[in-house]
This record gives C-alpha cells, sequence and structure tokens, in this order.
C-alpha cells in the first residue's frame, strides 16, 4: 500500500471511528441528574368539582310551565362552580398554594391541579388544606401528616371528595396524622 | 455584517472540507452527502424498526420484558437490530444539523432556495417527536422520565384542561390506550408524514440525491454494525411510578430539550422552542436575498430542443408547446421564481456556439446579466492579451470556487463566469480551434458539491459526450481538462494548471482563425446532434 492510500484509508478509518465514537458517547452520556438520590418529589395533582356558585332555588310554576314538558325540573341552580383555594404546606413552609378556577367555558367543570417539587429526603411534616366553598373564608378541608420520605420517592397527594380528602399515594401508610 | 461573518466561517469550514475531499474524494466527500446520508439513515431506522417490531409488544406490562428478550435472549439478532436502531436515529441527528448548517454557510437557504430550507424546518420537529416517541415506548425509567415531562411541557399549552401529567406519576391511571396511541404514531403515522415532508423538501430539487454513494453507505453502516455488536443499546430499568428517576442517561441528540426543561421550566423552553423555529423559518429571507436577473428565452433561436430543461438544476424550465408558429414544435419557458441564475441553461443551449456566424452572438436562453455575446468577448479578449505568449491556456473558473483571475501564470487567459455549467462546449472547441488556445482549464466547485448543484457533472459529461450538447469530436480532448475543488483549493488549480501546460508544450495550437457552422441556432442545433 503506498503512502497515498495509507493516508486515504487511514483517514477514513478515523473518521468512521471518531463518528460512531460521538454517537456512541451522546447517546447516552453525559448522565443527567432529574432528581438528586437524596431528594424525593412530592407532587400535588387532582381534579376536584368545587361547590355551585349559588344556592338552588324552586322553579316557580310560571317557570316550569315556560319549559318543554320533557325538561321541567323542580328546582333551579347556577351552572358555575366555585374556584378551589390549595395550600400546601411541608414543615412550616408553603410549597403549594393557588385558587384555581373551574375549566369550561361556563366555569362548570372541575378545577385541576398539578404542581411538583423537590424535597429532602427524610422525616417531614405536611399541612394539606383546600377551599371548594363559597360562603366561608375558612379551609373546608384541613389535613395534618407526618411522612418519612426515600430518596427518590414520589409522593403524590392526591384528593378524594369521597375518601374524606387529601389522600397520600406512593408512601407508606405509616404516614401518621398529626393533631 | 451576519453576511460577512457568514462567508468567512464558510471559507474557514471549506479548509476543513478540503481535508475531507483528500481522504474520500470529492465525490465521496461525506459532507457533500449531508442531506442523503440522513435519509439513507432513515432507511436503516425504518428497516431496523420492522425488524424490531416482529418482537415487540405494544402494551405497557409488555413492552419492556419483550426489549429486555430482545437485547439479551436474543441480542445476536434483534438486539443488534435495536442498537442499530438507536444508532442510526442518533447518526442521522448528526448528519441533518451538519446539513442545515452547511447549507446556511454556504448561503444556500436564500433566493430561490426559501422553499426546501423552510420545508426542512417541520421536518425537524418531525424527527425529533419521532425520536422522543421512540425512547417512549420501552417504556423504561427513561421512558417515564421522558412521558412525564413531555406531558408537563404539553399541559402548560392552554389547549389540555386535564393535566396529562397526573397520569405519569400514578400508576393505575397510566393508560394502556395511551400507550398504544403512542405506538401507533411512533411506529405508523411519524414514518408516513415525515416521508410525506420530505417529499415536500425535495419538491424543487431536480434528480435530488437520496442515496449517498455505495462506499458512504457501507463505511456508515458498517460502523453503526460495529458500534451496535460492541456497545449494545440497553434499557434503564423498568418505569416504576411510585419511584422518581434520578440519574438518566440520556440521549442528547433527541433528548436534550428535557435537561433544559427541568432547568427553566415550560415556559421558557416552549418560548425557546417556538422562538428558535421562527428564526430558522425567517431565515431565508434574514436578509432577502438580491436577486439576479432570470434567465431569458429568445425565442427566435430557440429550436425546442430540451436539453435546457433536461440540464436545469431546479426545474425552472418547461417545455410548452410553440407559440410563434415556427416548424419546431415546442419552445422552452423559464419560471422565474424556480430559476437560480447559474446560467446551466445557457451552457447547454446549441445556440451558444460562439462558432455561429451571427453577430452579436444570441443563444436561444440567455442570462441578461452575462450574455452568450458578452462570454465570447471574454474569451476573445482574453485571449488576445496573451498574444505572442508561447503557449495560451483558457482558464474558466465559477464564482464559488478558485477565483481564477488570481491565477498568476503569464500563459493563462482567465475567464470567470456564475458557474462552470454556463460555458456551453462548443466554447472550449472555440477557444482551442477558432482562437488557437493550446489548452482549456475548467475549474469550479468540488465534485458532488456545486454550488449550483450540476455544473460541474453537467460540464464532465458535456466534455465526455455523455451528455448534449456534446463537445465536438474535432476538438482535441487531451487539450481540455477539467479540475472540481474547494474555494481554498488555488495551489491544486495552479499545479493542474502547470501539469496541463507542462503536457502541451512541444504540441502547438491546432487551429486558428473562425470556423463557422451557420448563423442559424437550426444550423447550431444540427452540429449538435
Amino acid at each position: 500500500m503506498n503512502s497515498g492510500n495509507l493516508v486515504r484509508y487511514g483517514g477514513q478509518a478515523i473518521f468512521y471511528l471518531a463518528f460512531v465514537a460521538v454517537v456512541a458517547y451522546l447517546s447516552t452520556s453525559p448522565v443527567h441528574t432529574f432528581v438528586p438520590s437524596d431528594h424525593a418529589r412530592v407532587t400535588v395533582t387532582f381534579a376536584h368539582l368545587g361547590e355551585r356558585e349559588g344556592e338552588c332555588r324552586p322553579l316557580t310554576e310560571e317557570e316550569k310551565a315556560a319549559l318543554p314538558p320533557n325538561m321541567r325540573v323542580e328546582e333551579k341552580c347556577p351552572r358555575g362552580r366555585v374556584p378551589i383555594t390549595v395550600e400546601i404546606w411541608l414543615d412550616g413552609e408553603m410549597i403549594y398554594g393557588d385558587t384555581i378556577a373551574p375549566t369550561g367555558l361556563h366555569r362548570d367543570g372541575r378545577s385541576y391541579v398539578y404542581h411538583a417539587v423537590t424535597v429532602p429526603e427524610g422525616r417531614h411534616y405536611l399541612t394539606m388544606k383546600m377551599r371548594d366553598q363559597v360562603e366561608t373564608d375558612e379551609f373546608n378541608y384541613v389535613q395534618k401528616k407526618e411522612v418519612t420520605l426515600q430518596g427518590g420517592q414520589s409522593l403524590v397527594i392526591d384528593f378524594s371528595a369521597q375518601a374524606g380528602g387529601f389522600v397520600l399515594r406512593n408512601v407508606d401508610l405509616e404516614a401518621a396524622d398529626v393533631r | 455584517m451576519a453576511l460577512t461573518v457568514r462567508r468567512r466561517i464558510n471559507h474557514f469550514i471549506q479548509h476543513i472540507e478540503d481535508g475531507f475531499t483528500a481522504v474520500f474524494g470529492g465525490q465521496n466527500n461525506p459532507l457533500h452527502h449531508l442531506g442523503a446520508l440522513t435519509i439513507f439513515f432513515f432507511w436503516v431506522v425504518l428497516i431496523s424498526g420492522l425488524y424490531l417490531f416482529a418482537f415487540y409488544e405494544t402494551s405497557l406490562s409488555g413492552a419492556y420484558d419483550s426489549l429486555e428478550r430482545i437485547t439479551y435472549d436474543h441480542w445476536w439478532h434483534a438486539g443488534v437490530m435495536r442498537s442499530l436502531h438507536r444508532y442510526a436515529s442518533d447518526a442521522a441527528v448528526i448528519t441533518m444539523i451538519l446539513h442545515l448548517s452547511r447549507e446556511f454557510l454556504r448561503d444556500r437557504n436564500r433566493g430561490f432556495r426559501w422553499y426546501s430550507w423552510f420545508t426542512g424546518v417541520p421536518l425537524l420537529w418531525m424527527v425529533y417527536i419521532f425520536g422522543i416517541t421512540g425512547y417512549w415506548l420501552v417504556w423504561d425509567k427513561l421512558a417515564q422520565y421522558i412521558a412525564l415531562n413531555t406531558a408537563e411541557l404539553l399541559d402548560v399549552l392552554p389547549v389540555f384542561t386535564d393535566p396529562m401529567a397526573r397520569n405519569f406519576v400514578i400508576e393505575e391511571l397510566v393508560s394502556e390506550r395511551f400507550f398504544t396511541l403512542m405506538a401507533f404514531i411512533h411506529l405508523v403515522g411519524l414514518p408516513i408524514i415525515l416521508v410525506l415532508g420530505l417529499w415536500f423538501h425535495l419538491l424543487r430539487i431536480i434528480r435530488p440525491k437520496i442515496n449517498p454513494p455505495r462506499p458512504l453507505m457501507i463505511g456508515t453502516f458498517t460502523a453503526l454494525m460495529v458500534l451496535s455488536v460492541l456497545r449494545p443499546a440497553e434499557s434503564q430499568g423498568p418505569a416504576d411510578l411510585s419511584v422518581v428517576p434520578t440519574q438518566l442517561s440520556i440521549d442528547w441528540f433527541y433528548l436534550p430539550i428535557y435537561p433544559i426543561l427541568d432547568y427553566t421550566g415550560p415556559f421558557v423552553l416552549w418560548g425557546a422552542l417556538i422562538g428558535l423555529t421562527l428564526f430558522m423559518a425567517s431565515l431565508p429571507w434574514l436578509p432577502p436575498q438580491r436577486r439576479e436577473p432570470v434567465a431569458e428565452v429568445i425565442l427566435e433561436n430557440c429550436t425546442g430542443c430540451t436539453f435546457c430543461a433536461d440540464d436545469c438544476p431546479y426545474g425552472a424550465i418547461d417545455m410548452v408547446t410553440r407559440s410563434d408558429g415556427r416548424r419546431f414544435p415546442k419552445e422552452a419557458k423559464v419560471n422565474p421564481t424556480l430559476c437560480a441564475s447559474c446560467g446551466i441553461c445557457t451552457g447547454s443551449c446549441p445556440s451558444s456556439s460562439p462558432f455561429r456566424n451571427a453577430s452579436p452572438l444570441v443563444s436561444g436562453i440567455e442570462m441578461p446579466q452575462g450574455p452568450m455575446e458578452k462570454m465570447k468577448q471574454d474569451i476573445d479578449e482574453a485571449l488576445r492579451r496573451l498574444e505572442g505568449q508561447e503557449q495560451k491556456i483558457l482558464v474558466v473558473g465559477c464564482e464559488y470556487s478558485v477565483d481564477v483571475t488570481e491565477i498568476d501564470r503569464p500563459n493563462a487567459a482567465p475567464v470567470r463566469l456564475p458557474c462552470a455549467g454556463m460555458m456551453p462546449p462548443s466554447a472550449m472547441d472555440y477557444a482551442l480551434r477558432g482562437l488557437g488556445a493550446d489548452g482549456v482549464l475548467v475549474t469550479g466547485c468540488d465534485c458532488a458539491d456545486c454550488q449550483f448543484r450540476l455544473g460541474n457533472l453537467w460540464t464532465d459529461e458535456r466534455i465526455q459526450k455523455k451528455r448534449p450538447p456534446y463537445l465536438s469530436g474535432r476538438a482535441d480532448r487531451a487539450r481540455i481538462r477539467t479540475l472540481w475543488t474547494k474555494l481554498p483549493g488555488r495551489n491544486k488549480v495552479l499545479r493542474e494548471f502547470d501539469a496541463l501546460a507542462e503536457d502541451l508544450k512541444g504540441r502547438p495550437a491546432e487551429a486558428s482563425g473562425s470556423e463557422g457552422v451557420g448563423g442559424t441556432a437550426q444550423e447550431a442545433d444540427d452540429e449538435q446532434r
């Protein structure tokens, strides 16, 4: 092999080697840290239908008569829902607090909450509050829990009115109520 | 200012590209085939993907396990295919980014080329979505991370009410149907859309380079295969929504937006993505390119031979029904929006022959800024200046490669054209037999890298009688040389010139004086046929 061919084929070999080296390296490296291994992720997420904006009232006879026979109902209720107000406190610090409007053109849909924070592993005290009523400034749902989070754990703070309030997911049931 | 910087960077990069040409040759220089290489990698991805689909289970519960079987139990065929699928996808991103960077630096994104650039921008989005959905289908920790972050990114758009991200933090909420939808998008929807997008991207290109040269295909494929065997692609543990992924091996070719999202938040990222997309899409008009006059058909000299329409690299010439009642069935018609003003059409027109006894020389298709009469006069003048020299060599060069007017040889008669393809072969013959030049050296852009795509190729083929209009059989081919090189190739041109001059020593010029073929376009056309 003459020197010209040596340069040509050697150069090509170096090119292909460099090409696959770039592919191989950048396809997996450098490693990205999403959440530090000594931290957990707390996600507040739920969908909740606030109470109606106002009281229902009985329909008058004239109002009933004005309705088609198949649509006559006894009372009329406002369609809109109240916004819900949520506050999540972790170790005395508010990690989430917002008032979320109901969805829909007529504001008659559910309010959706999604918020995630990263917290150090260890024992934490959670205070979860929600108000979904119109006539009070007080939170009608208030719960306090003590949780122990491992590094890499994903704690989800959900809400279920049927279950009586906030529900913690992906956490050991040893999460204790705190008074 | 920006254009000046761009030109300087381009000039610097051409030095690097010249190194690649030295190693691969111009014809096989990978940097000359970046678009075609991207398409080639896409085919590798498509075929390896189809193979993998035979072993892949399209379900949340089965996806990860099926890929584990592919990777470990069937490593020698399906596992290698999986790795090839990933690495070819990554390679496609490299060539794609290099392709668009190079076209930008070469100023090949403005003017009549706006369409190809503009239609390439959505392709970027498609390729990235293609890659992201592919990683989603593995349903490992990386997929979990991608799913969660993609959902968080999409949730800030005002089109979704229900936060999608909620579905990727609670195990029971992950939807099997949604996963199937993602599989459908990746396996069926996006490949079809991508092929359609490619079709649009290449719509205004005649004879697009769809496939790279075979040595490049073999070389890149072999390299990726070796990598696939030596470093198999692996999953990163099954997705588990009760645990948040901490450290992840990211594919930085496809997934760099996710770490950026982690640091900046969704609004900044959306702003950057939309801003970058709009910026990219508007680049053809930043600033608008000064439009050169486009080719003009001179009907009285057009015989409707179709050579110009066949040679135009951008399909800017159509052959339409004759409008002037002459006996020729067709005439050429220029589409001004597609015309690159390269002059390749004038080089292909038999009526461009300087041997014609027409004064002034008017071709069947002319560039208003550089008519054939001017080219003829330039050749006459350049060779006349060498009167008294023992040897006269006509050196023709294009505007995008070595500036032939800077060839400092006393026996060089330089003529510069917008593209080497603008020079009709009859003009080379004219210089040799008509004006008594000893030789002709035609130089221009590197092989497979012509600024106007095909100028150098057509020139070679015309000289070699592979493509009409042919160089006359009476012309001594030993006196004609072509050299295709890059901007920094001045020394190569000088070496080639000196070599030609040396070869021609002792060989007197063939003839002197004009040898007319007749004044009409028809006579010139007959001469070519």
